[in-house]
């Protein structure tokens, strides 16, 4: 459907026949990329070859001209060659990378199998291949075919998987390439090693021990595959083309020397692992790894090349990797068909560490020395002065045991860890080394029982027993029948990982020699029976990993309750360490005043106190225990001063301003009221009071009575005369008891004067609550002369509730709005209502009041219903202005008011009689005029103040 | 010695009336306790007449004389509504019956707010108004006797009076060309003038409220003064 094929990386659409994308080189063949859970599938890899970086593709070519050469008496590789048409090929092993299919293509194996080769040799059990080389000890000893060679696998498998086995479970405790030297011995250090102990071993040091064939184990811990390719079927193994784009620089520059020298080895294939390390961009260390003995192939006579070989004399590798690979690098020329060790490093330069070179120090001599011995390719010149002096150490004596080993692998990787300044932890290693060889021999036990393919002679298990250097007695048959009983223990473990795994570890052990507590573990749980760490080893087996830290070996050694530390390292309760004692100048005084001088001094500052007592005696400056033992200093006053300029503050300070306005109450502007000044309140009080009281007590009558009669008052004066004898009349009395005696002043007179002349019946009645009483005062009182009774004369009715209603009521029907009378009798059959059943019925009616609008109701509510009954009016001088509108407009016919009123009536009409008013008038005359003339005064006063004010405004 | 309720009333109220009187001095005890009494006294006197004259009289007492009788055909009829309304506004006292008195108040609101509306029109306004127009009637002024002139003197008084007065509480105004604002010309003419009449209407009213209060006060001292001479003797 689609001419194009989408990258999966960039996404970005090719050709379909392109392999890889144009832009980021991804492949785009889907079926060359691994799926995880697809199964291996017969594909011809061939194809992919042009995918293959240009590096690896040198490499094959290498490889594939060094078996041309192997076959046709060795021709000099070219560096750059075609890729050979693949042909079809079973599939690749499981791995991600086709090109090792591509690899497996080149080989002769013509098997359709789907398991790879070395996945079906790793077990060790693997079926013998029939093109095993045994002629050519050389291909038989690097192992060049991979692929092919199966069976050489196991040879180096045997070490191989026995190292990976300690290793796994070391990795914690060790650094890998010291766990690996032990074991492996003769590479002091194996780079394979790290590629198959460690899971993040870096790949170009696996691709160091081109010597060591890994077929399989290349990807047991994540090793890149691409590392362990190049160990190609006629190459040298670790052969690399360093020179492609793909290839790092440094590793390029590490190829740049090495490739050339298989070149110049007689009758010996190239070392596949010759780096050229002496580039600038090689790190120092890695290019002293490659000092010397890069070269050391080279002078060997027929002896392979050491695959591991760097140049490591580059000027940017470190001075103790260039140590490691310095002298040593000449012990296997030395050796007489033996083969040189490819990776021996130089421990010796300065910059090594201590303890790295004291582990180069005798064993990296040691397989010099060692006649017929297969030089270490690990070997480690640990005699540079860049080299730490434990690593120094390491490189000392220990070098020379496996020099007297007779017909024995040089172990390269042997340290002299018995230095002093070595760690105790790797001083024991040195006693450990002996399980490394165990283990490396169980190792090559169920391979060296297949004896049809060739393994390197020192890989053999007589080589490898003889690999002691520290004459550590290997074990025998015995112990070899007691591991392959161990492999029960891998019962649980899946059949490709048992077969990828140990027949036999380091951590088997004669079933004697397990604690009875393990006993019923070791049926069922793996490796039970194999404790990591047992102290019950024979004294002559001082494995590495037996002799364990002293933290661990206390640990494990210790009883339950553990024992106080006694002697010189241990610490006394309370007692600072020495290092600590030096650094308090108190106790390095003889007395504490010289240490607390001394402190002042060291400190500088005096007025800080120092501490007198406790951990930190004599220190000054120590924060305070709590609050009150510092003492409390002034804090320091810093500026707050502003920079600013001139317009700056003057802004701020109308900012300022504004804000304190805000905040500041508002006095709200009001007018000077006029008040009543004490003194003149007092004084006009005094005033009147006392003109009042004199009169009264005087008893004078200085003051004329009124003269004229106004209109009102005689209209009240003539209907009262008018009023028929014993006519009923009906009073009402609304005023307020306060009133009494100005409204009895008032209304005394014309009752007077109607009662002498008519003698009237009087009906009382109220619309106030005190009206009754009043008027029964009234009757009583000023009147009482009258000889009026109540019920014969005059009657009361009380109280009319319900104001304006009350009197609408009242006057609409007055026998049923009151029907008892104060003493709860029937009213309106009584003597003075006889005749009366309606308002119009009375004579006339009278109110007595105070209130302008108790005169309004009466006078509204009653002037429709009232008829031609005269209705008056005795009011007080206060509310006669209010009352005398209803007298203009002829509502009210007659009115009375006040003080005023009642004295002309009484003098005019009533013959001065009862005289109260004449009383009273001196008095109201003389108060009248008082506050006529206050008033006036007052007035005039006002006046003044008001124009000299103004005089002093127009002035001002 | 027998003290005569004559005295014990005029010392009493010579008391009273000087501790009223203290007044002038400010507020004092002396005053307080005289209007507290005075108050005190008035209300329980109020609720004595209300009670006597008002509940008992207008409704127990004929309720009993109804019972007393049976003549249960009209009392009772006319003693229903009264029990009921008095039923209904004690419902006041309970937040939870309040709603039985709203009818009851609804009916006395707004019966005396009739009574009232039309009290006032038909008795006041419309009285005044016929009585300042009739200030210029000459019948008016045949029947009081007086003069013509006098009578025209008088209404027109009257009529400026009312209509200045009238005026001056008239505060409709506009907005000028200048963007002040004013009554119209003869509004402020007429406010002008009429606030003469005003102030004469309340000077006169205070001088009746001050003759009344001195008339007031020359009772009460004529009252001190009859004690004294009655305590000592003086005819």
């Amino acid at each position: 459907m689609t001419d194009t094929r989408v990258c999966p990386q960039c996404g970005r659409e090719n050709p379909v026949g392109q392999k890889s994308c144009s832009n980021c080189q991804t492949p785009l063949a889907t079926d060359a990329l691994f799926v995880p859970g697809q199964s291996p599938k017969q594909v011809d890899t061939g194809e992919l070859e042009p995918m293959l970086p240009e590096w690896l593709r040198s490499a094959r070519s290498d490889a594939k001209a060094a078996d041309e050469t192997s076959s046709n008496k060795i021709e000099v590789p070219p560096i750059q060659q075609q890729p050979r048409q693949p042909t079809p090929k079973p599939a690749a092993p499981a791995s991600n990378i086709d090109f090792l299919s591509g690899l497996q293509s080149q080989a002769d194996d013509e098997d359709d199998e789907d398991i790879p080769d070395w996945l079906t040799s790793i077990t060790g059990a693997a079926k013998p291949k029939e093109t095993v080389q045994t002629e050519n000890p050389i291909d038989s000893a690097e192992g060049i075919k991979w692929t092919e060679s199966s069976e050489g696998e196991a040879d180096w498998l045997a070490g191989l998987q026995n190292s990976s086995t300690i290793s796994t479970d070391e990795k914690d405790e060790l650094t890998d390439f010291l766990q690996d030297t032990p074991a492996q011995q003769a590479p002091a250090f194996d780079p394979a090693a790290f590629s198959e102990t460690t899971d993040g071993s870096s790949d170009w040091f696996s691709a160091g021990d081109e010597k060591q064939p890994k077929p399989a184990d290349t990807g047991s811990f994540g090793s890149s595959n691409w590392f362990d390719q190049p160990q190609d079927e006629s190459n040298s193994s670790g052969a690399f083309d360093l020179g492609s784009d793909d290839t790092p620089d440094w590793l390029k520059e590490m190829s740049d020397g090495e490739v050339e020298a298989p070149a110049e080895l007689p009758s010996a294939q190239p070392s596949s692992g010759a780096f050229d390390l002496g580039s600038d961009d090689t790190p120092d260390w890695l290019k002293e790894m490659s000092g010397g003995e890069v070269e050391a192939p080279a002078e060997l006579p027929s002896a392979q090349p050491s695959p591991g070989a760097f140049d490591l004399g580059s000027d940017d590798t470190p001075d103790w990797l260039k140590d490691m690979s310095g002298g040593e690098v000449e012990a296997p020329a030395e050796l007489p068909s033996a083969q040189p060790s490819s990776g021996a490093f130089d421990l010796g330069s300065d910059d090594t560490p201590d303890w790295l070179k004291e582990m180069s120090g005798g064993e990296v001599e040691a397989p010099a020395e060692l006649p017929s011995a297969q030089p270490s390719s690990g070997a480690f010149d640990f005699g540079s002065d860049d080299t730490p002096d434990w690593l120094k150490d390491m490189s000392g004596g220990e070098v020379e045991a496996p020099a007297e080993l007779p017909s024995a692998q040089p172990s390269s990787g042997a340290f002299d860890l018995g230095s002093d300044d070595t760690p105790d932890w790797l001083k024991d290693m040195s006693g450990g080394m002996a399980p490394f060889v165990e283990s490396t021999q169980s190792e090559s036990d169920p391979l060296s029982s297949n004896k049809s393919y060739e393994e390197p002679s020192w890989l053999t298990p007589e080589a490898a027993s003889a690999v002691d250097p520290f004459g550590a007695s290997l074990e025998g048959e015995d112990v070899k029948d007691e591991r392959a009983a161990g492999d029960g223990l891998f019962s649980a473990v899946p059949d490709w990982l048992r077969s990828a795994a140990p027949e036999s570890t380091i951590f088997d052990e004669p079933e004697k020699n397990k604690p009875e507590e393990l006993e019923g573990l070791s049926a069922s749980v793996p490796f039970a029976e194999t404790p990591a760490f047992d102290s019950n080893l024979p004294d002559g087996n001082d494995a590495l990993f037996t002799e364990m830290p002293d933290w661990l070996s206390d640990a494990m050694e210790s009883p339950a309750t553990p024992e106080p530390i006694i002697g010189s390292d241990a610490l006394a309760p309370n007692e600072l360490p020495s290092w600590v004692e030096a650094m308090r100048p108190v106790e390095q005084t003889p007395n504490a005043n010289e240490g607390m001088a001394l402190a002042s001094a060291l400190s500088g500052n005096n007025s800080e106190p120092a501490e007198v007592q406790g951990v930190f005696a004599g220190l000054s400056g120590i924060l305070p225990v709590g609050a009150g033992f510092a003492p409390t200093s002034k804090p320091k006053v810093h500026s707050i001063k502003i920079n600013a300029d001139e317009d700056q503050l003057k802004q701020a300070g109308i900012l300022e301003q504004i804000l304190a306005a805000e905040t500041s109450p508002v006095t709200l502007a009001s007018e000077n009221v006029m008040r009543s000044s004490r003194i003149l309140r007092f004084g006009l009080a005094f005033v009147m009071v006392v003109s009042v009281f004199l009169f009264a007590f005087m008893g004078t009558q200085i003051f004329s009575m009124p003269v004229g009669v106004p209109n009102e008052l005689k209209t009240a004066v003539s209907i009262v005369q008018s009023i028929p004898p014993d006519a009923p009349v009906l009073v009402i009395f609304d005023y307020d008891p306060s009133r009494a005696g100005e409204m009895e002043v008032a209304a005394t007179p014309l009752f007077d004067h109607m009662m002498i002349l008519n003698h009237p019946r009087l009906t009382f009645i109220s619309t106030n609550e005190y009206g009754s009483v009043l008027a029964e005062r009234f009757i009583s009182g000023p009147l009482a002369g009258r000889g009026y009774q109540s019920g014969v004369t005059y009657l009361n009715l009380g109280y009319l509730s319900g104001g304006h209603m009350g009197i609408r009521s009242f006057a609409q029907n007055p026998a049923q709005t009151i029907t008892f009378d104060t003493s709860n009798q029937f009213a309106w059959t009584q003597p003075p209502l006889q005749g009366v059943t309606a308002l119009n019925q009375f004579a006339a009616m009278i109110l007595v009041t105070d209130d302008a609008e108790a005169a309004r109701a009466w006078v509204e509510q009653t002037q429709e219903l009232r008829g031609a009954t005269p209705f008056l009016v005795v009011s007080s001088a206060q509310a006669a202005p209010m009352i005398q509108p209803y007298f203009e407009s002829n509502q009210v016919q007659g009115m009375v008011s006040g003080l005023y009123g009642g004295a002309i009536v009484e003098r005019q009409y009533n013959n001065g009689n009862p005289g109260t008013a004449r009383r009273y008038w001196d008095g109201y005359s003389a108060g009248m005029l008082i506050a006529a003339i206050l008033v006036f005064g007052g007035g005039l006063v006002n006046l003044f103040l008001g124009m000299r004010d103004r005089t002093a405004k127009r002035e001002g | 010695m027998v003290f005569s309720l004559d005295l014990i009333t005029g010392l009493l109220s010579f008391l009273f009336t000087l501790m009223v009187l203290s007044y002038l001095i400010g507020d004092n005890p002396l005053f307080k306790i005289a209007v507290y009494l005075f108050v005190g006294v008035s209300s329980g006197y109020a609720i004595a007449i209300i009670f006597w004259q008002v509940l008992f009289a207008k409704l127990l007492l004929p309720t009993i004389t109804v019972l007393q009788t049976g003549a249960y055909d009209v009392g009772m009829i006319r003693l229903v509504v009264p029990w009921l309304g008095l039923f209904f506004i004690l419902m006041k006292a309970s937040p939870r019956f309040a709603g039985a008195s709203r009818m009851v108040m609804a009916f006395l609101v707004g019966a005396g707010a009739a009574v009232t509306l039309v009290g006032t029109l038909t008795g006041t306004l419309l009285p005044q108004i016929a009585a300042t127009i009739n200030a210029f009637d000459l019948d008016v002024a045949q029947a009081r006797n007086i003069k013509v002139s006098e009578v025209l003197g008088s209404g027109a008084v009257i009529l400026i009076g009312v209509v200045t007065s009238l005026a001056y509480f008239h505060f409709g105004a506009r907005r000028q060309q200048d963007g002040t604002i004013h009554r119209l010309g003869f509004i402020e003419v007429a406010a002008w003038v009429g606030q003469f009449f005003i102030g004469i209407a309340l000077g006169v009213i205070f001088s009746g409220v001050f003759a009344s209060a001195l008339t007031t006060l020359l009772e009460r001292a004529f009252s001190i003064v009859q004690f004294i001479n009655t305590l000592i003797g003086v005819p």
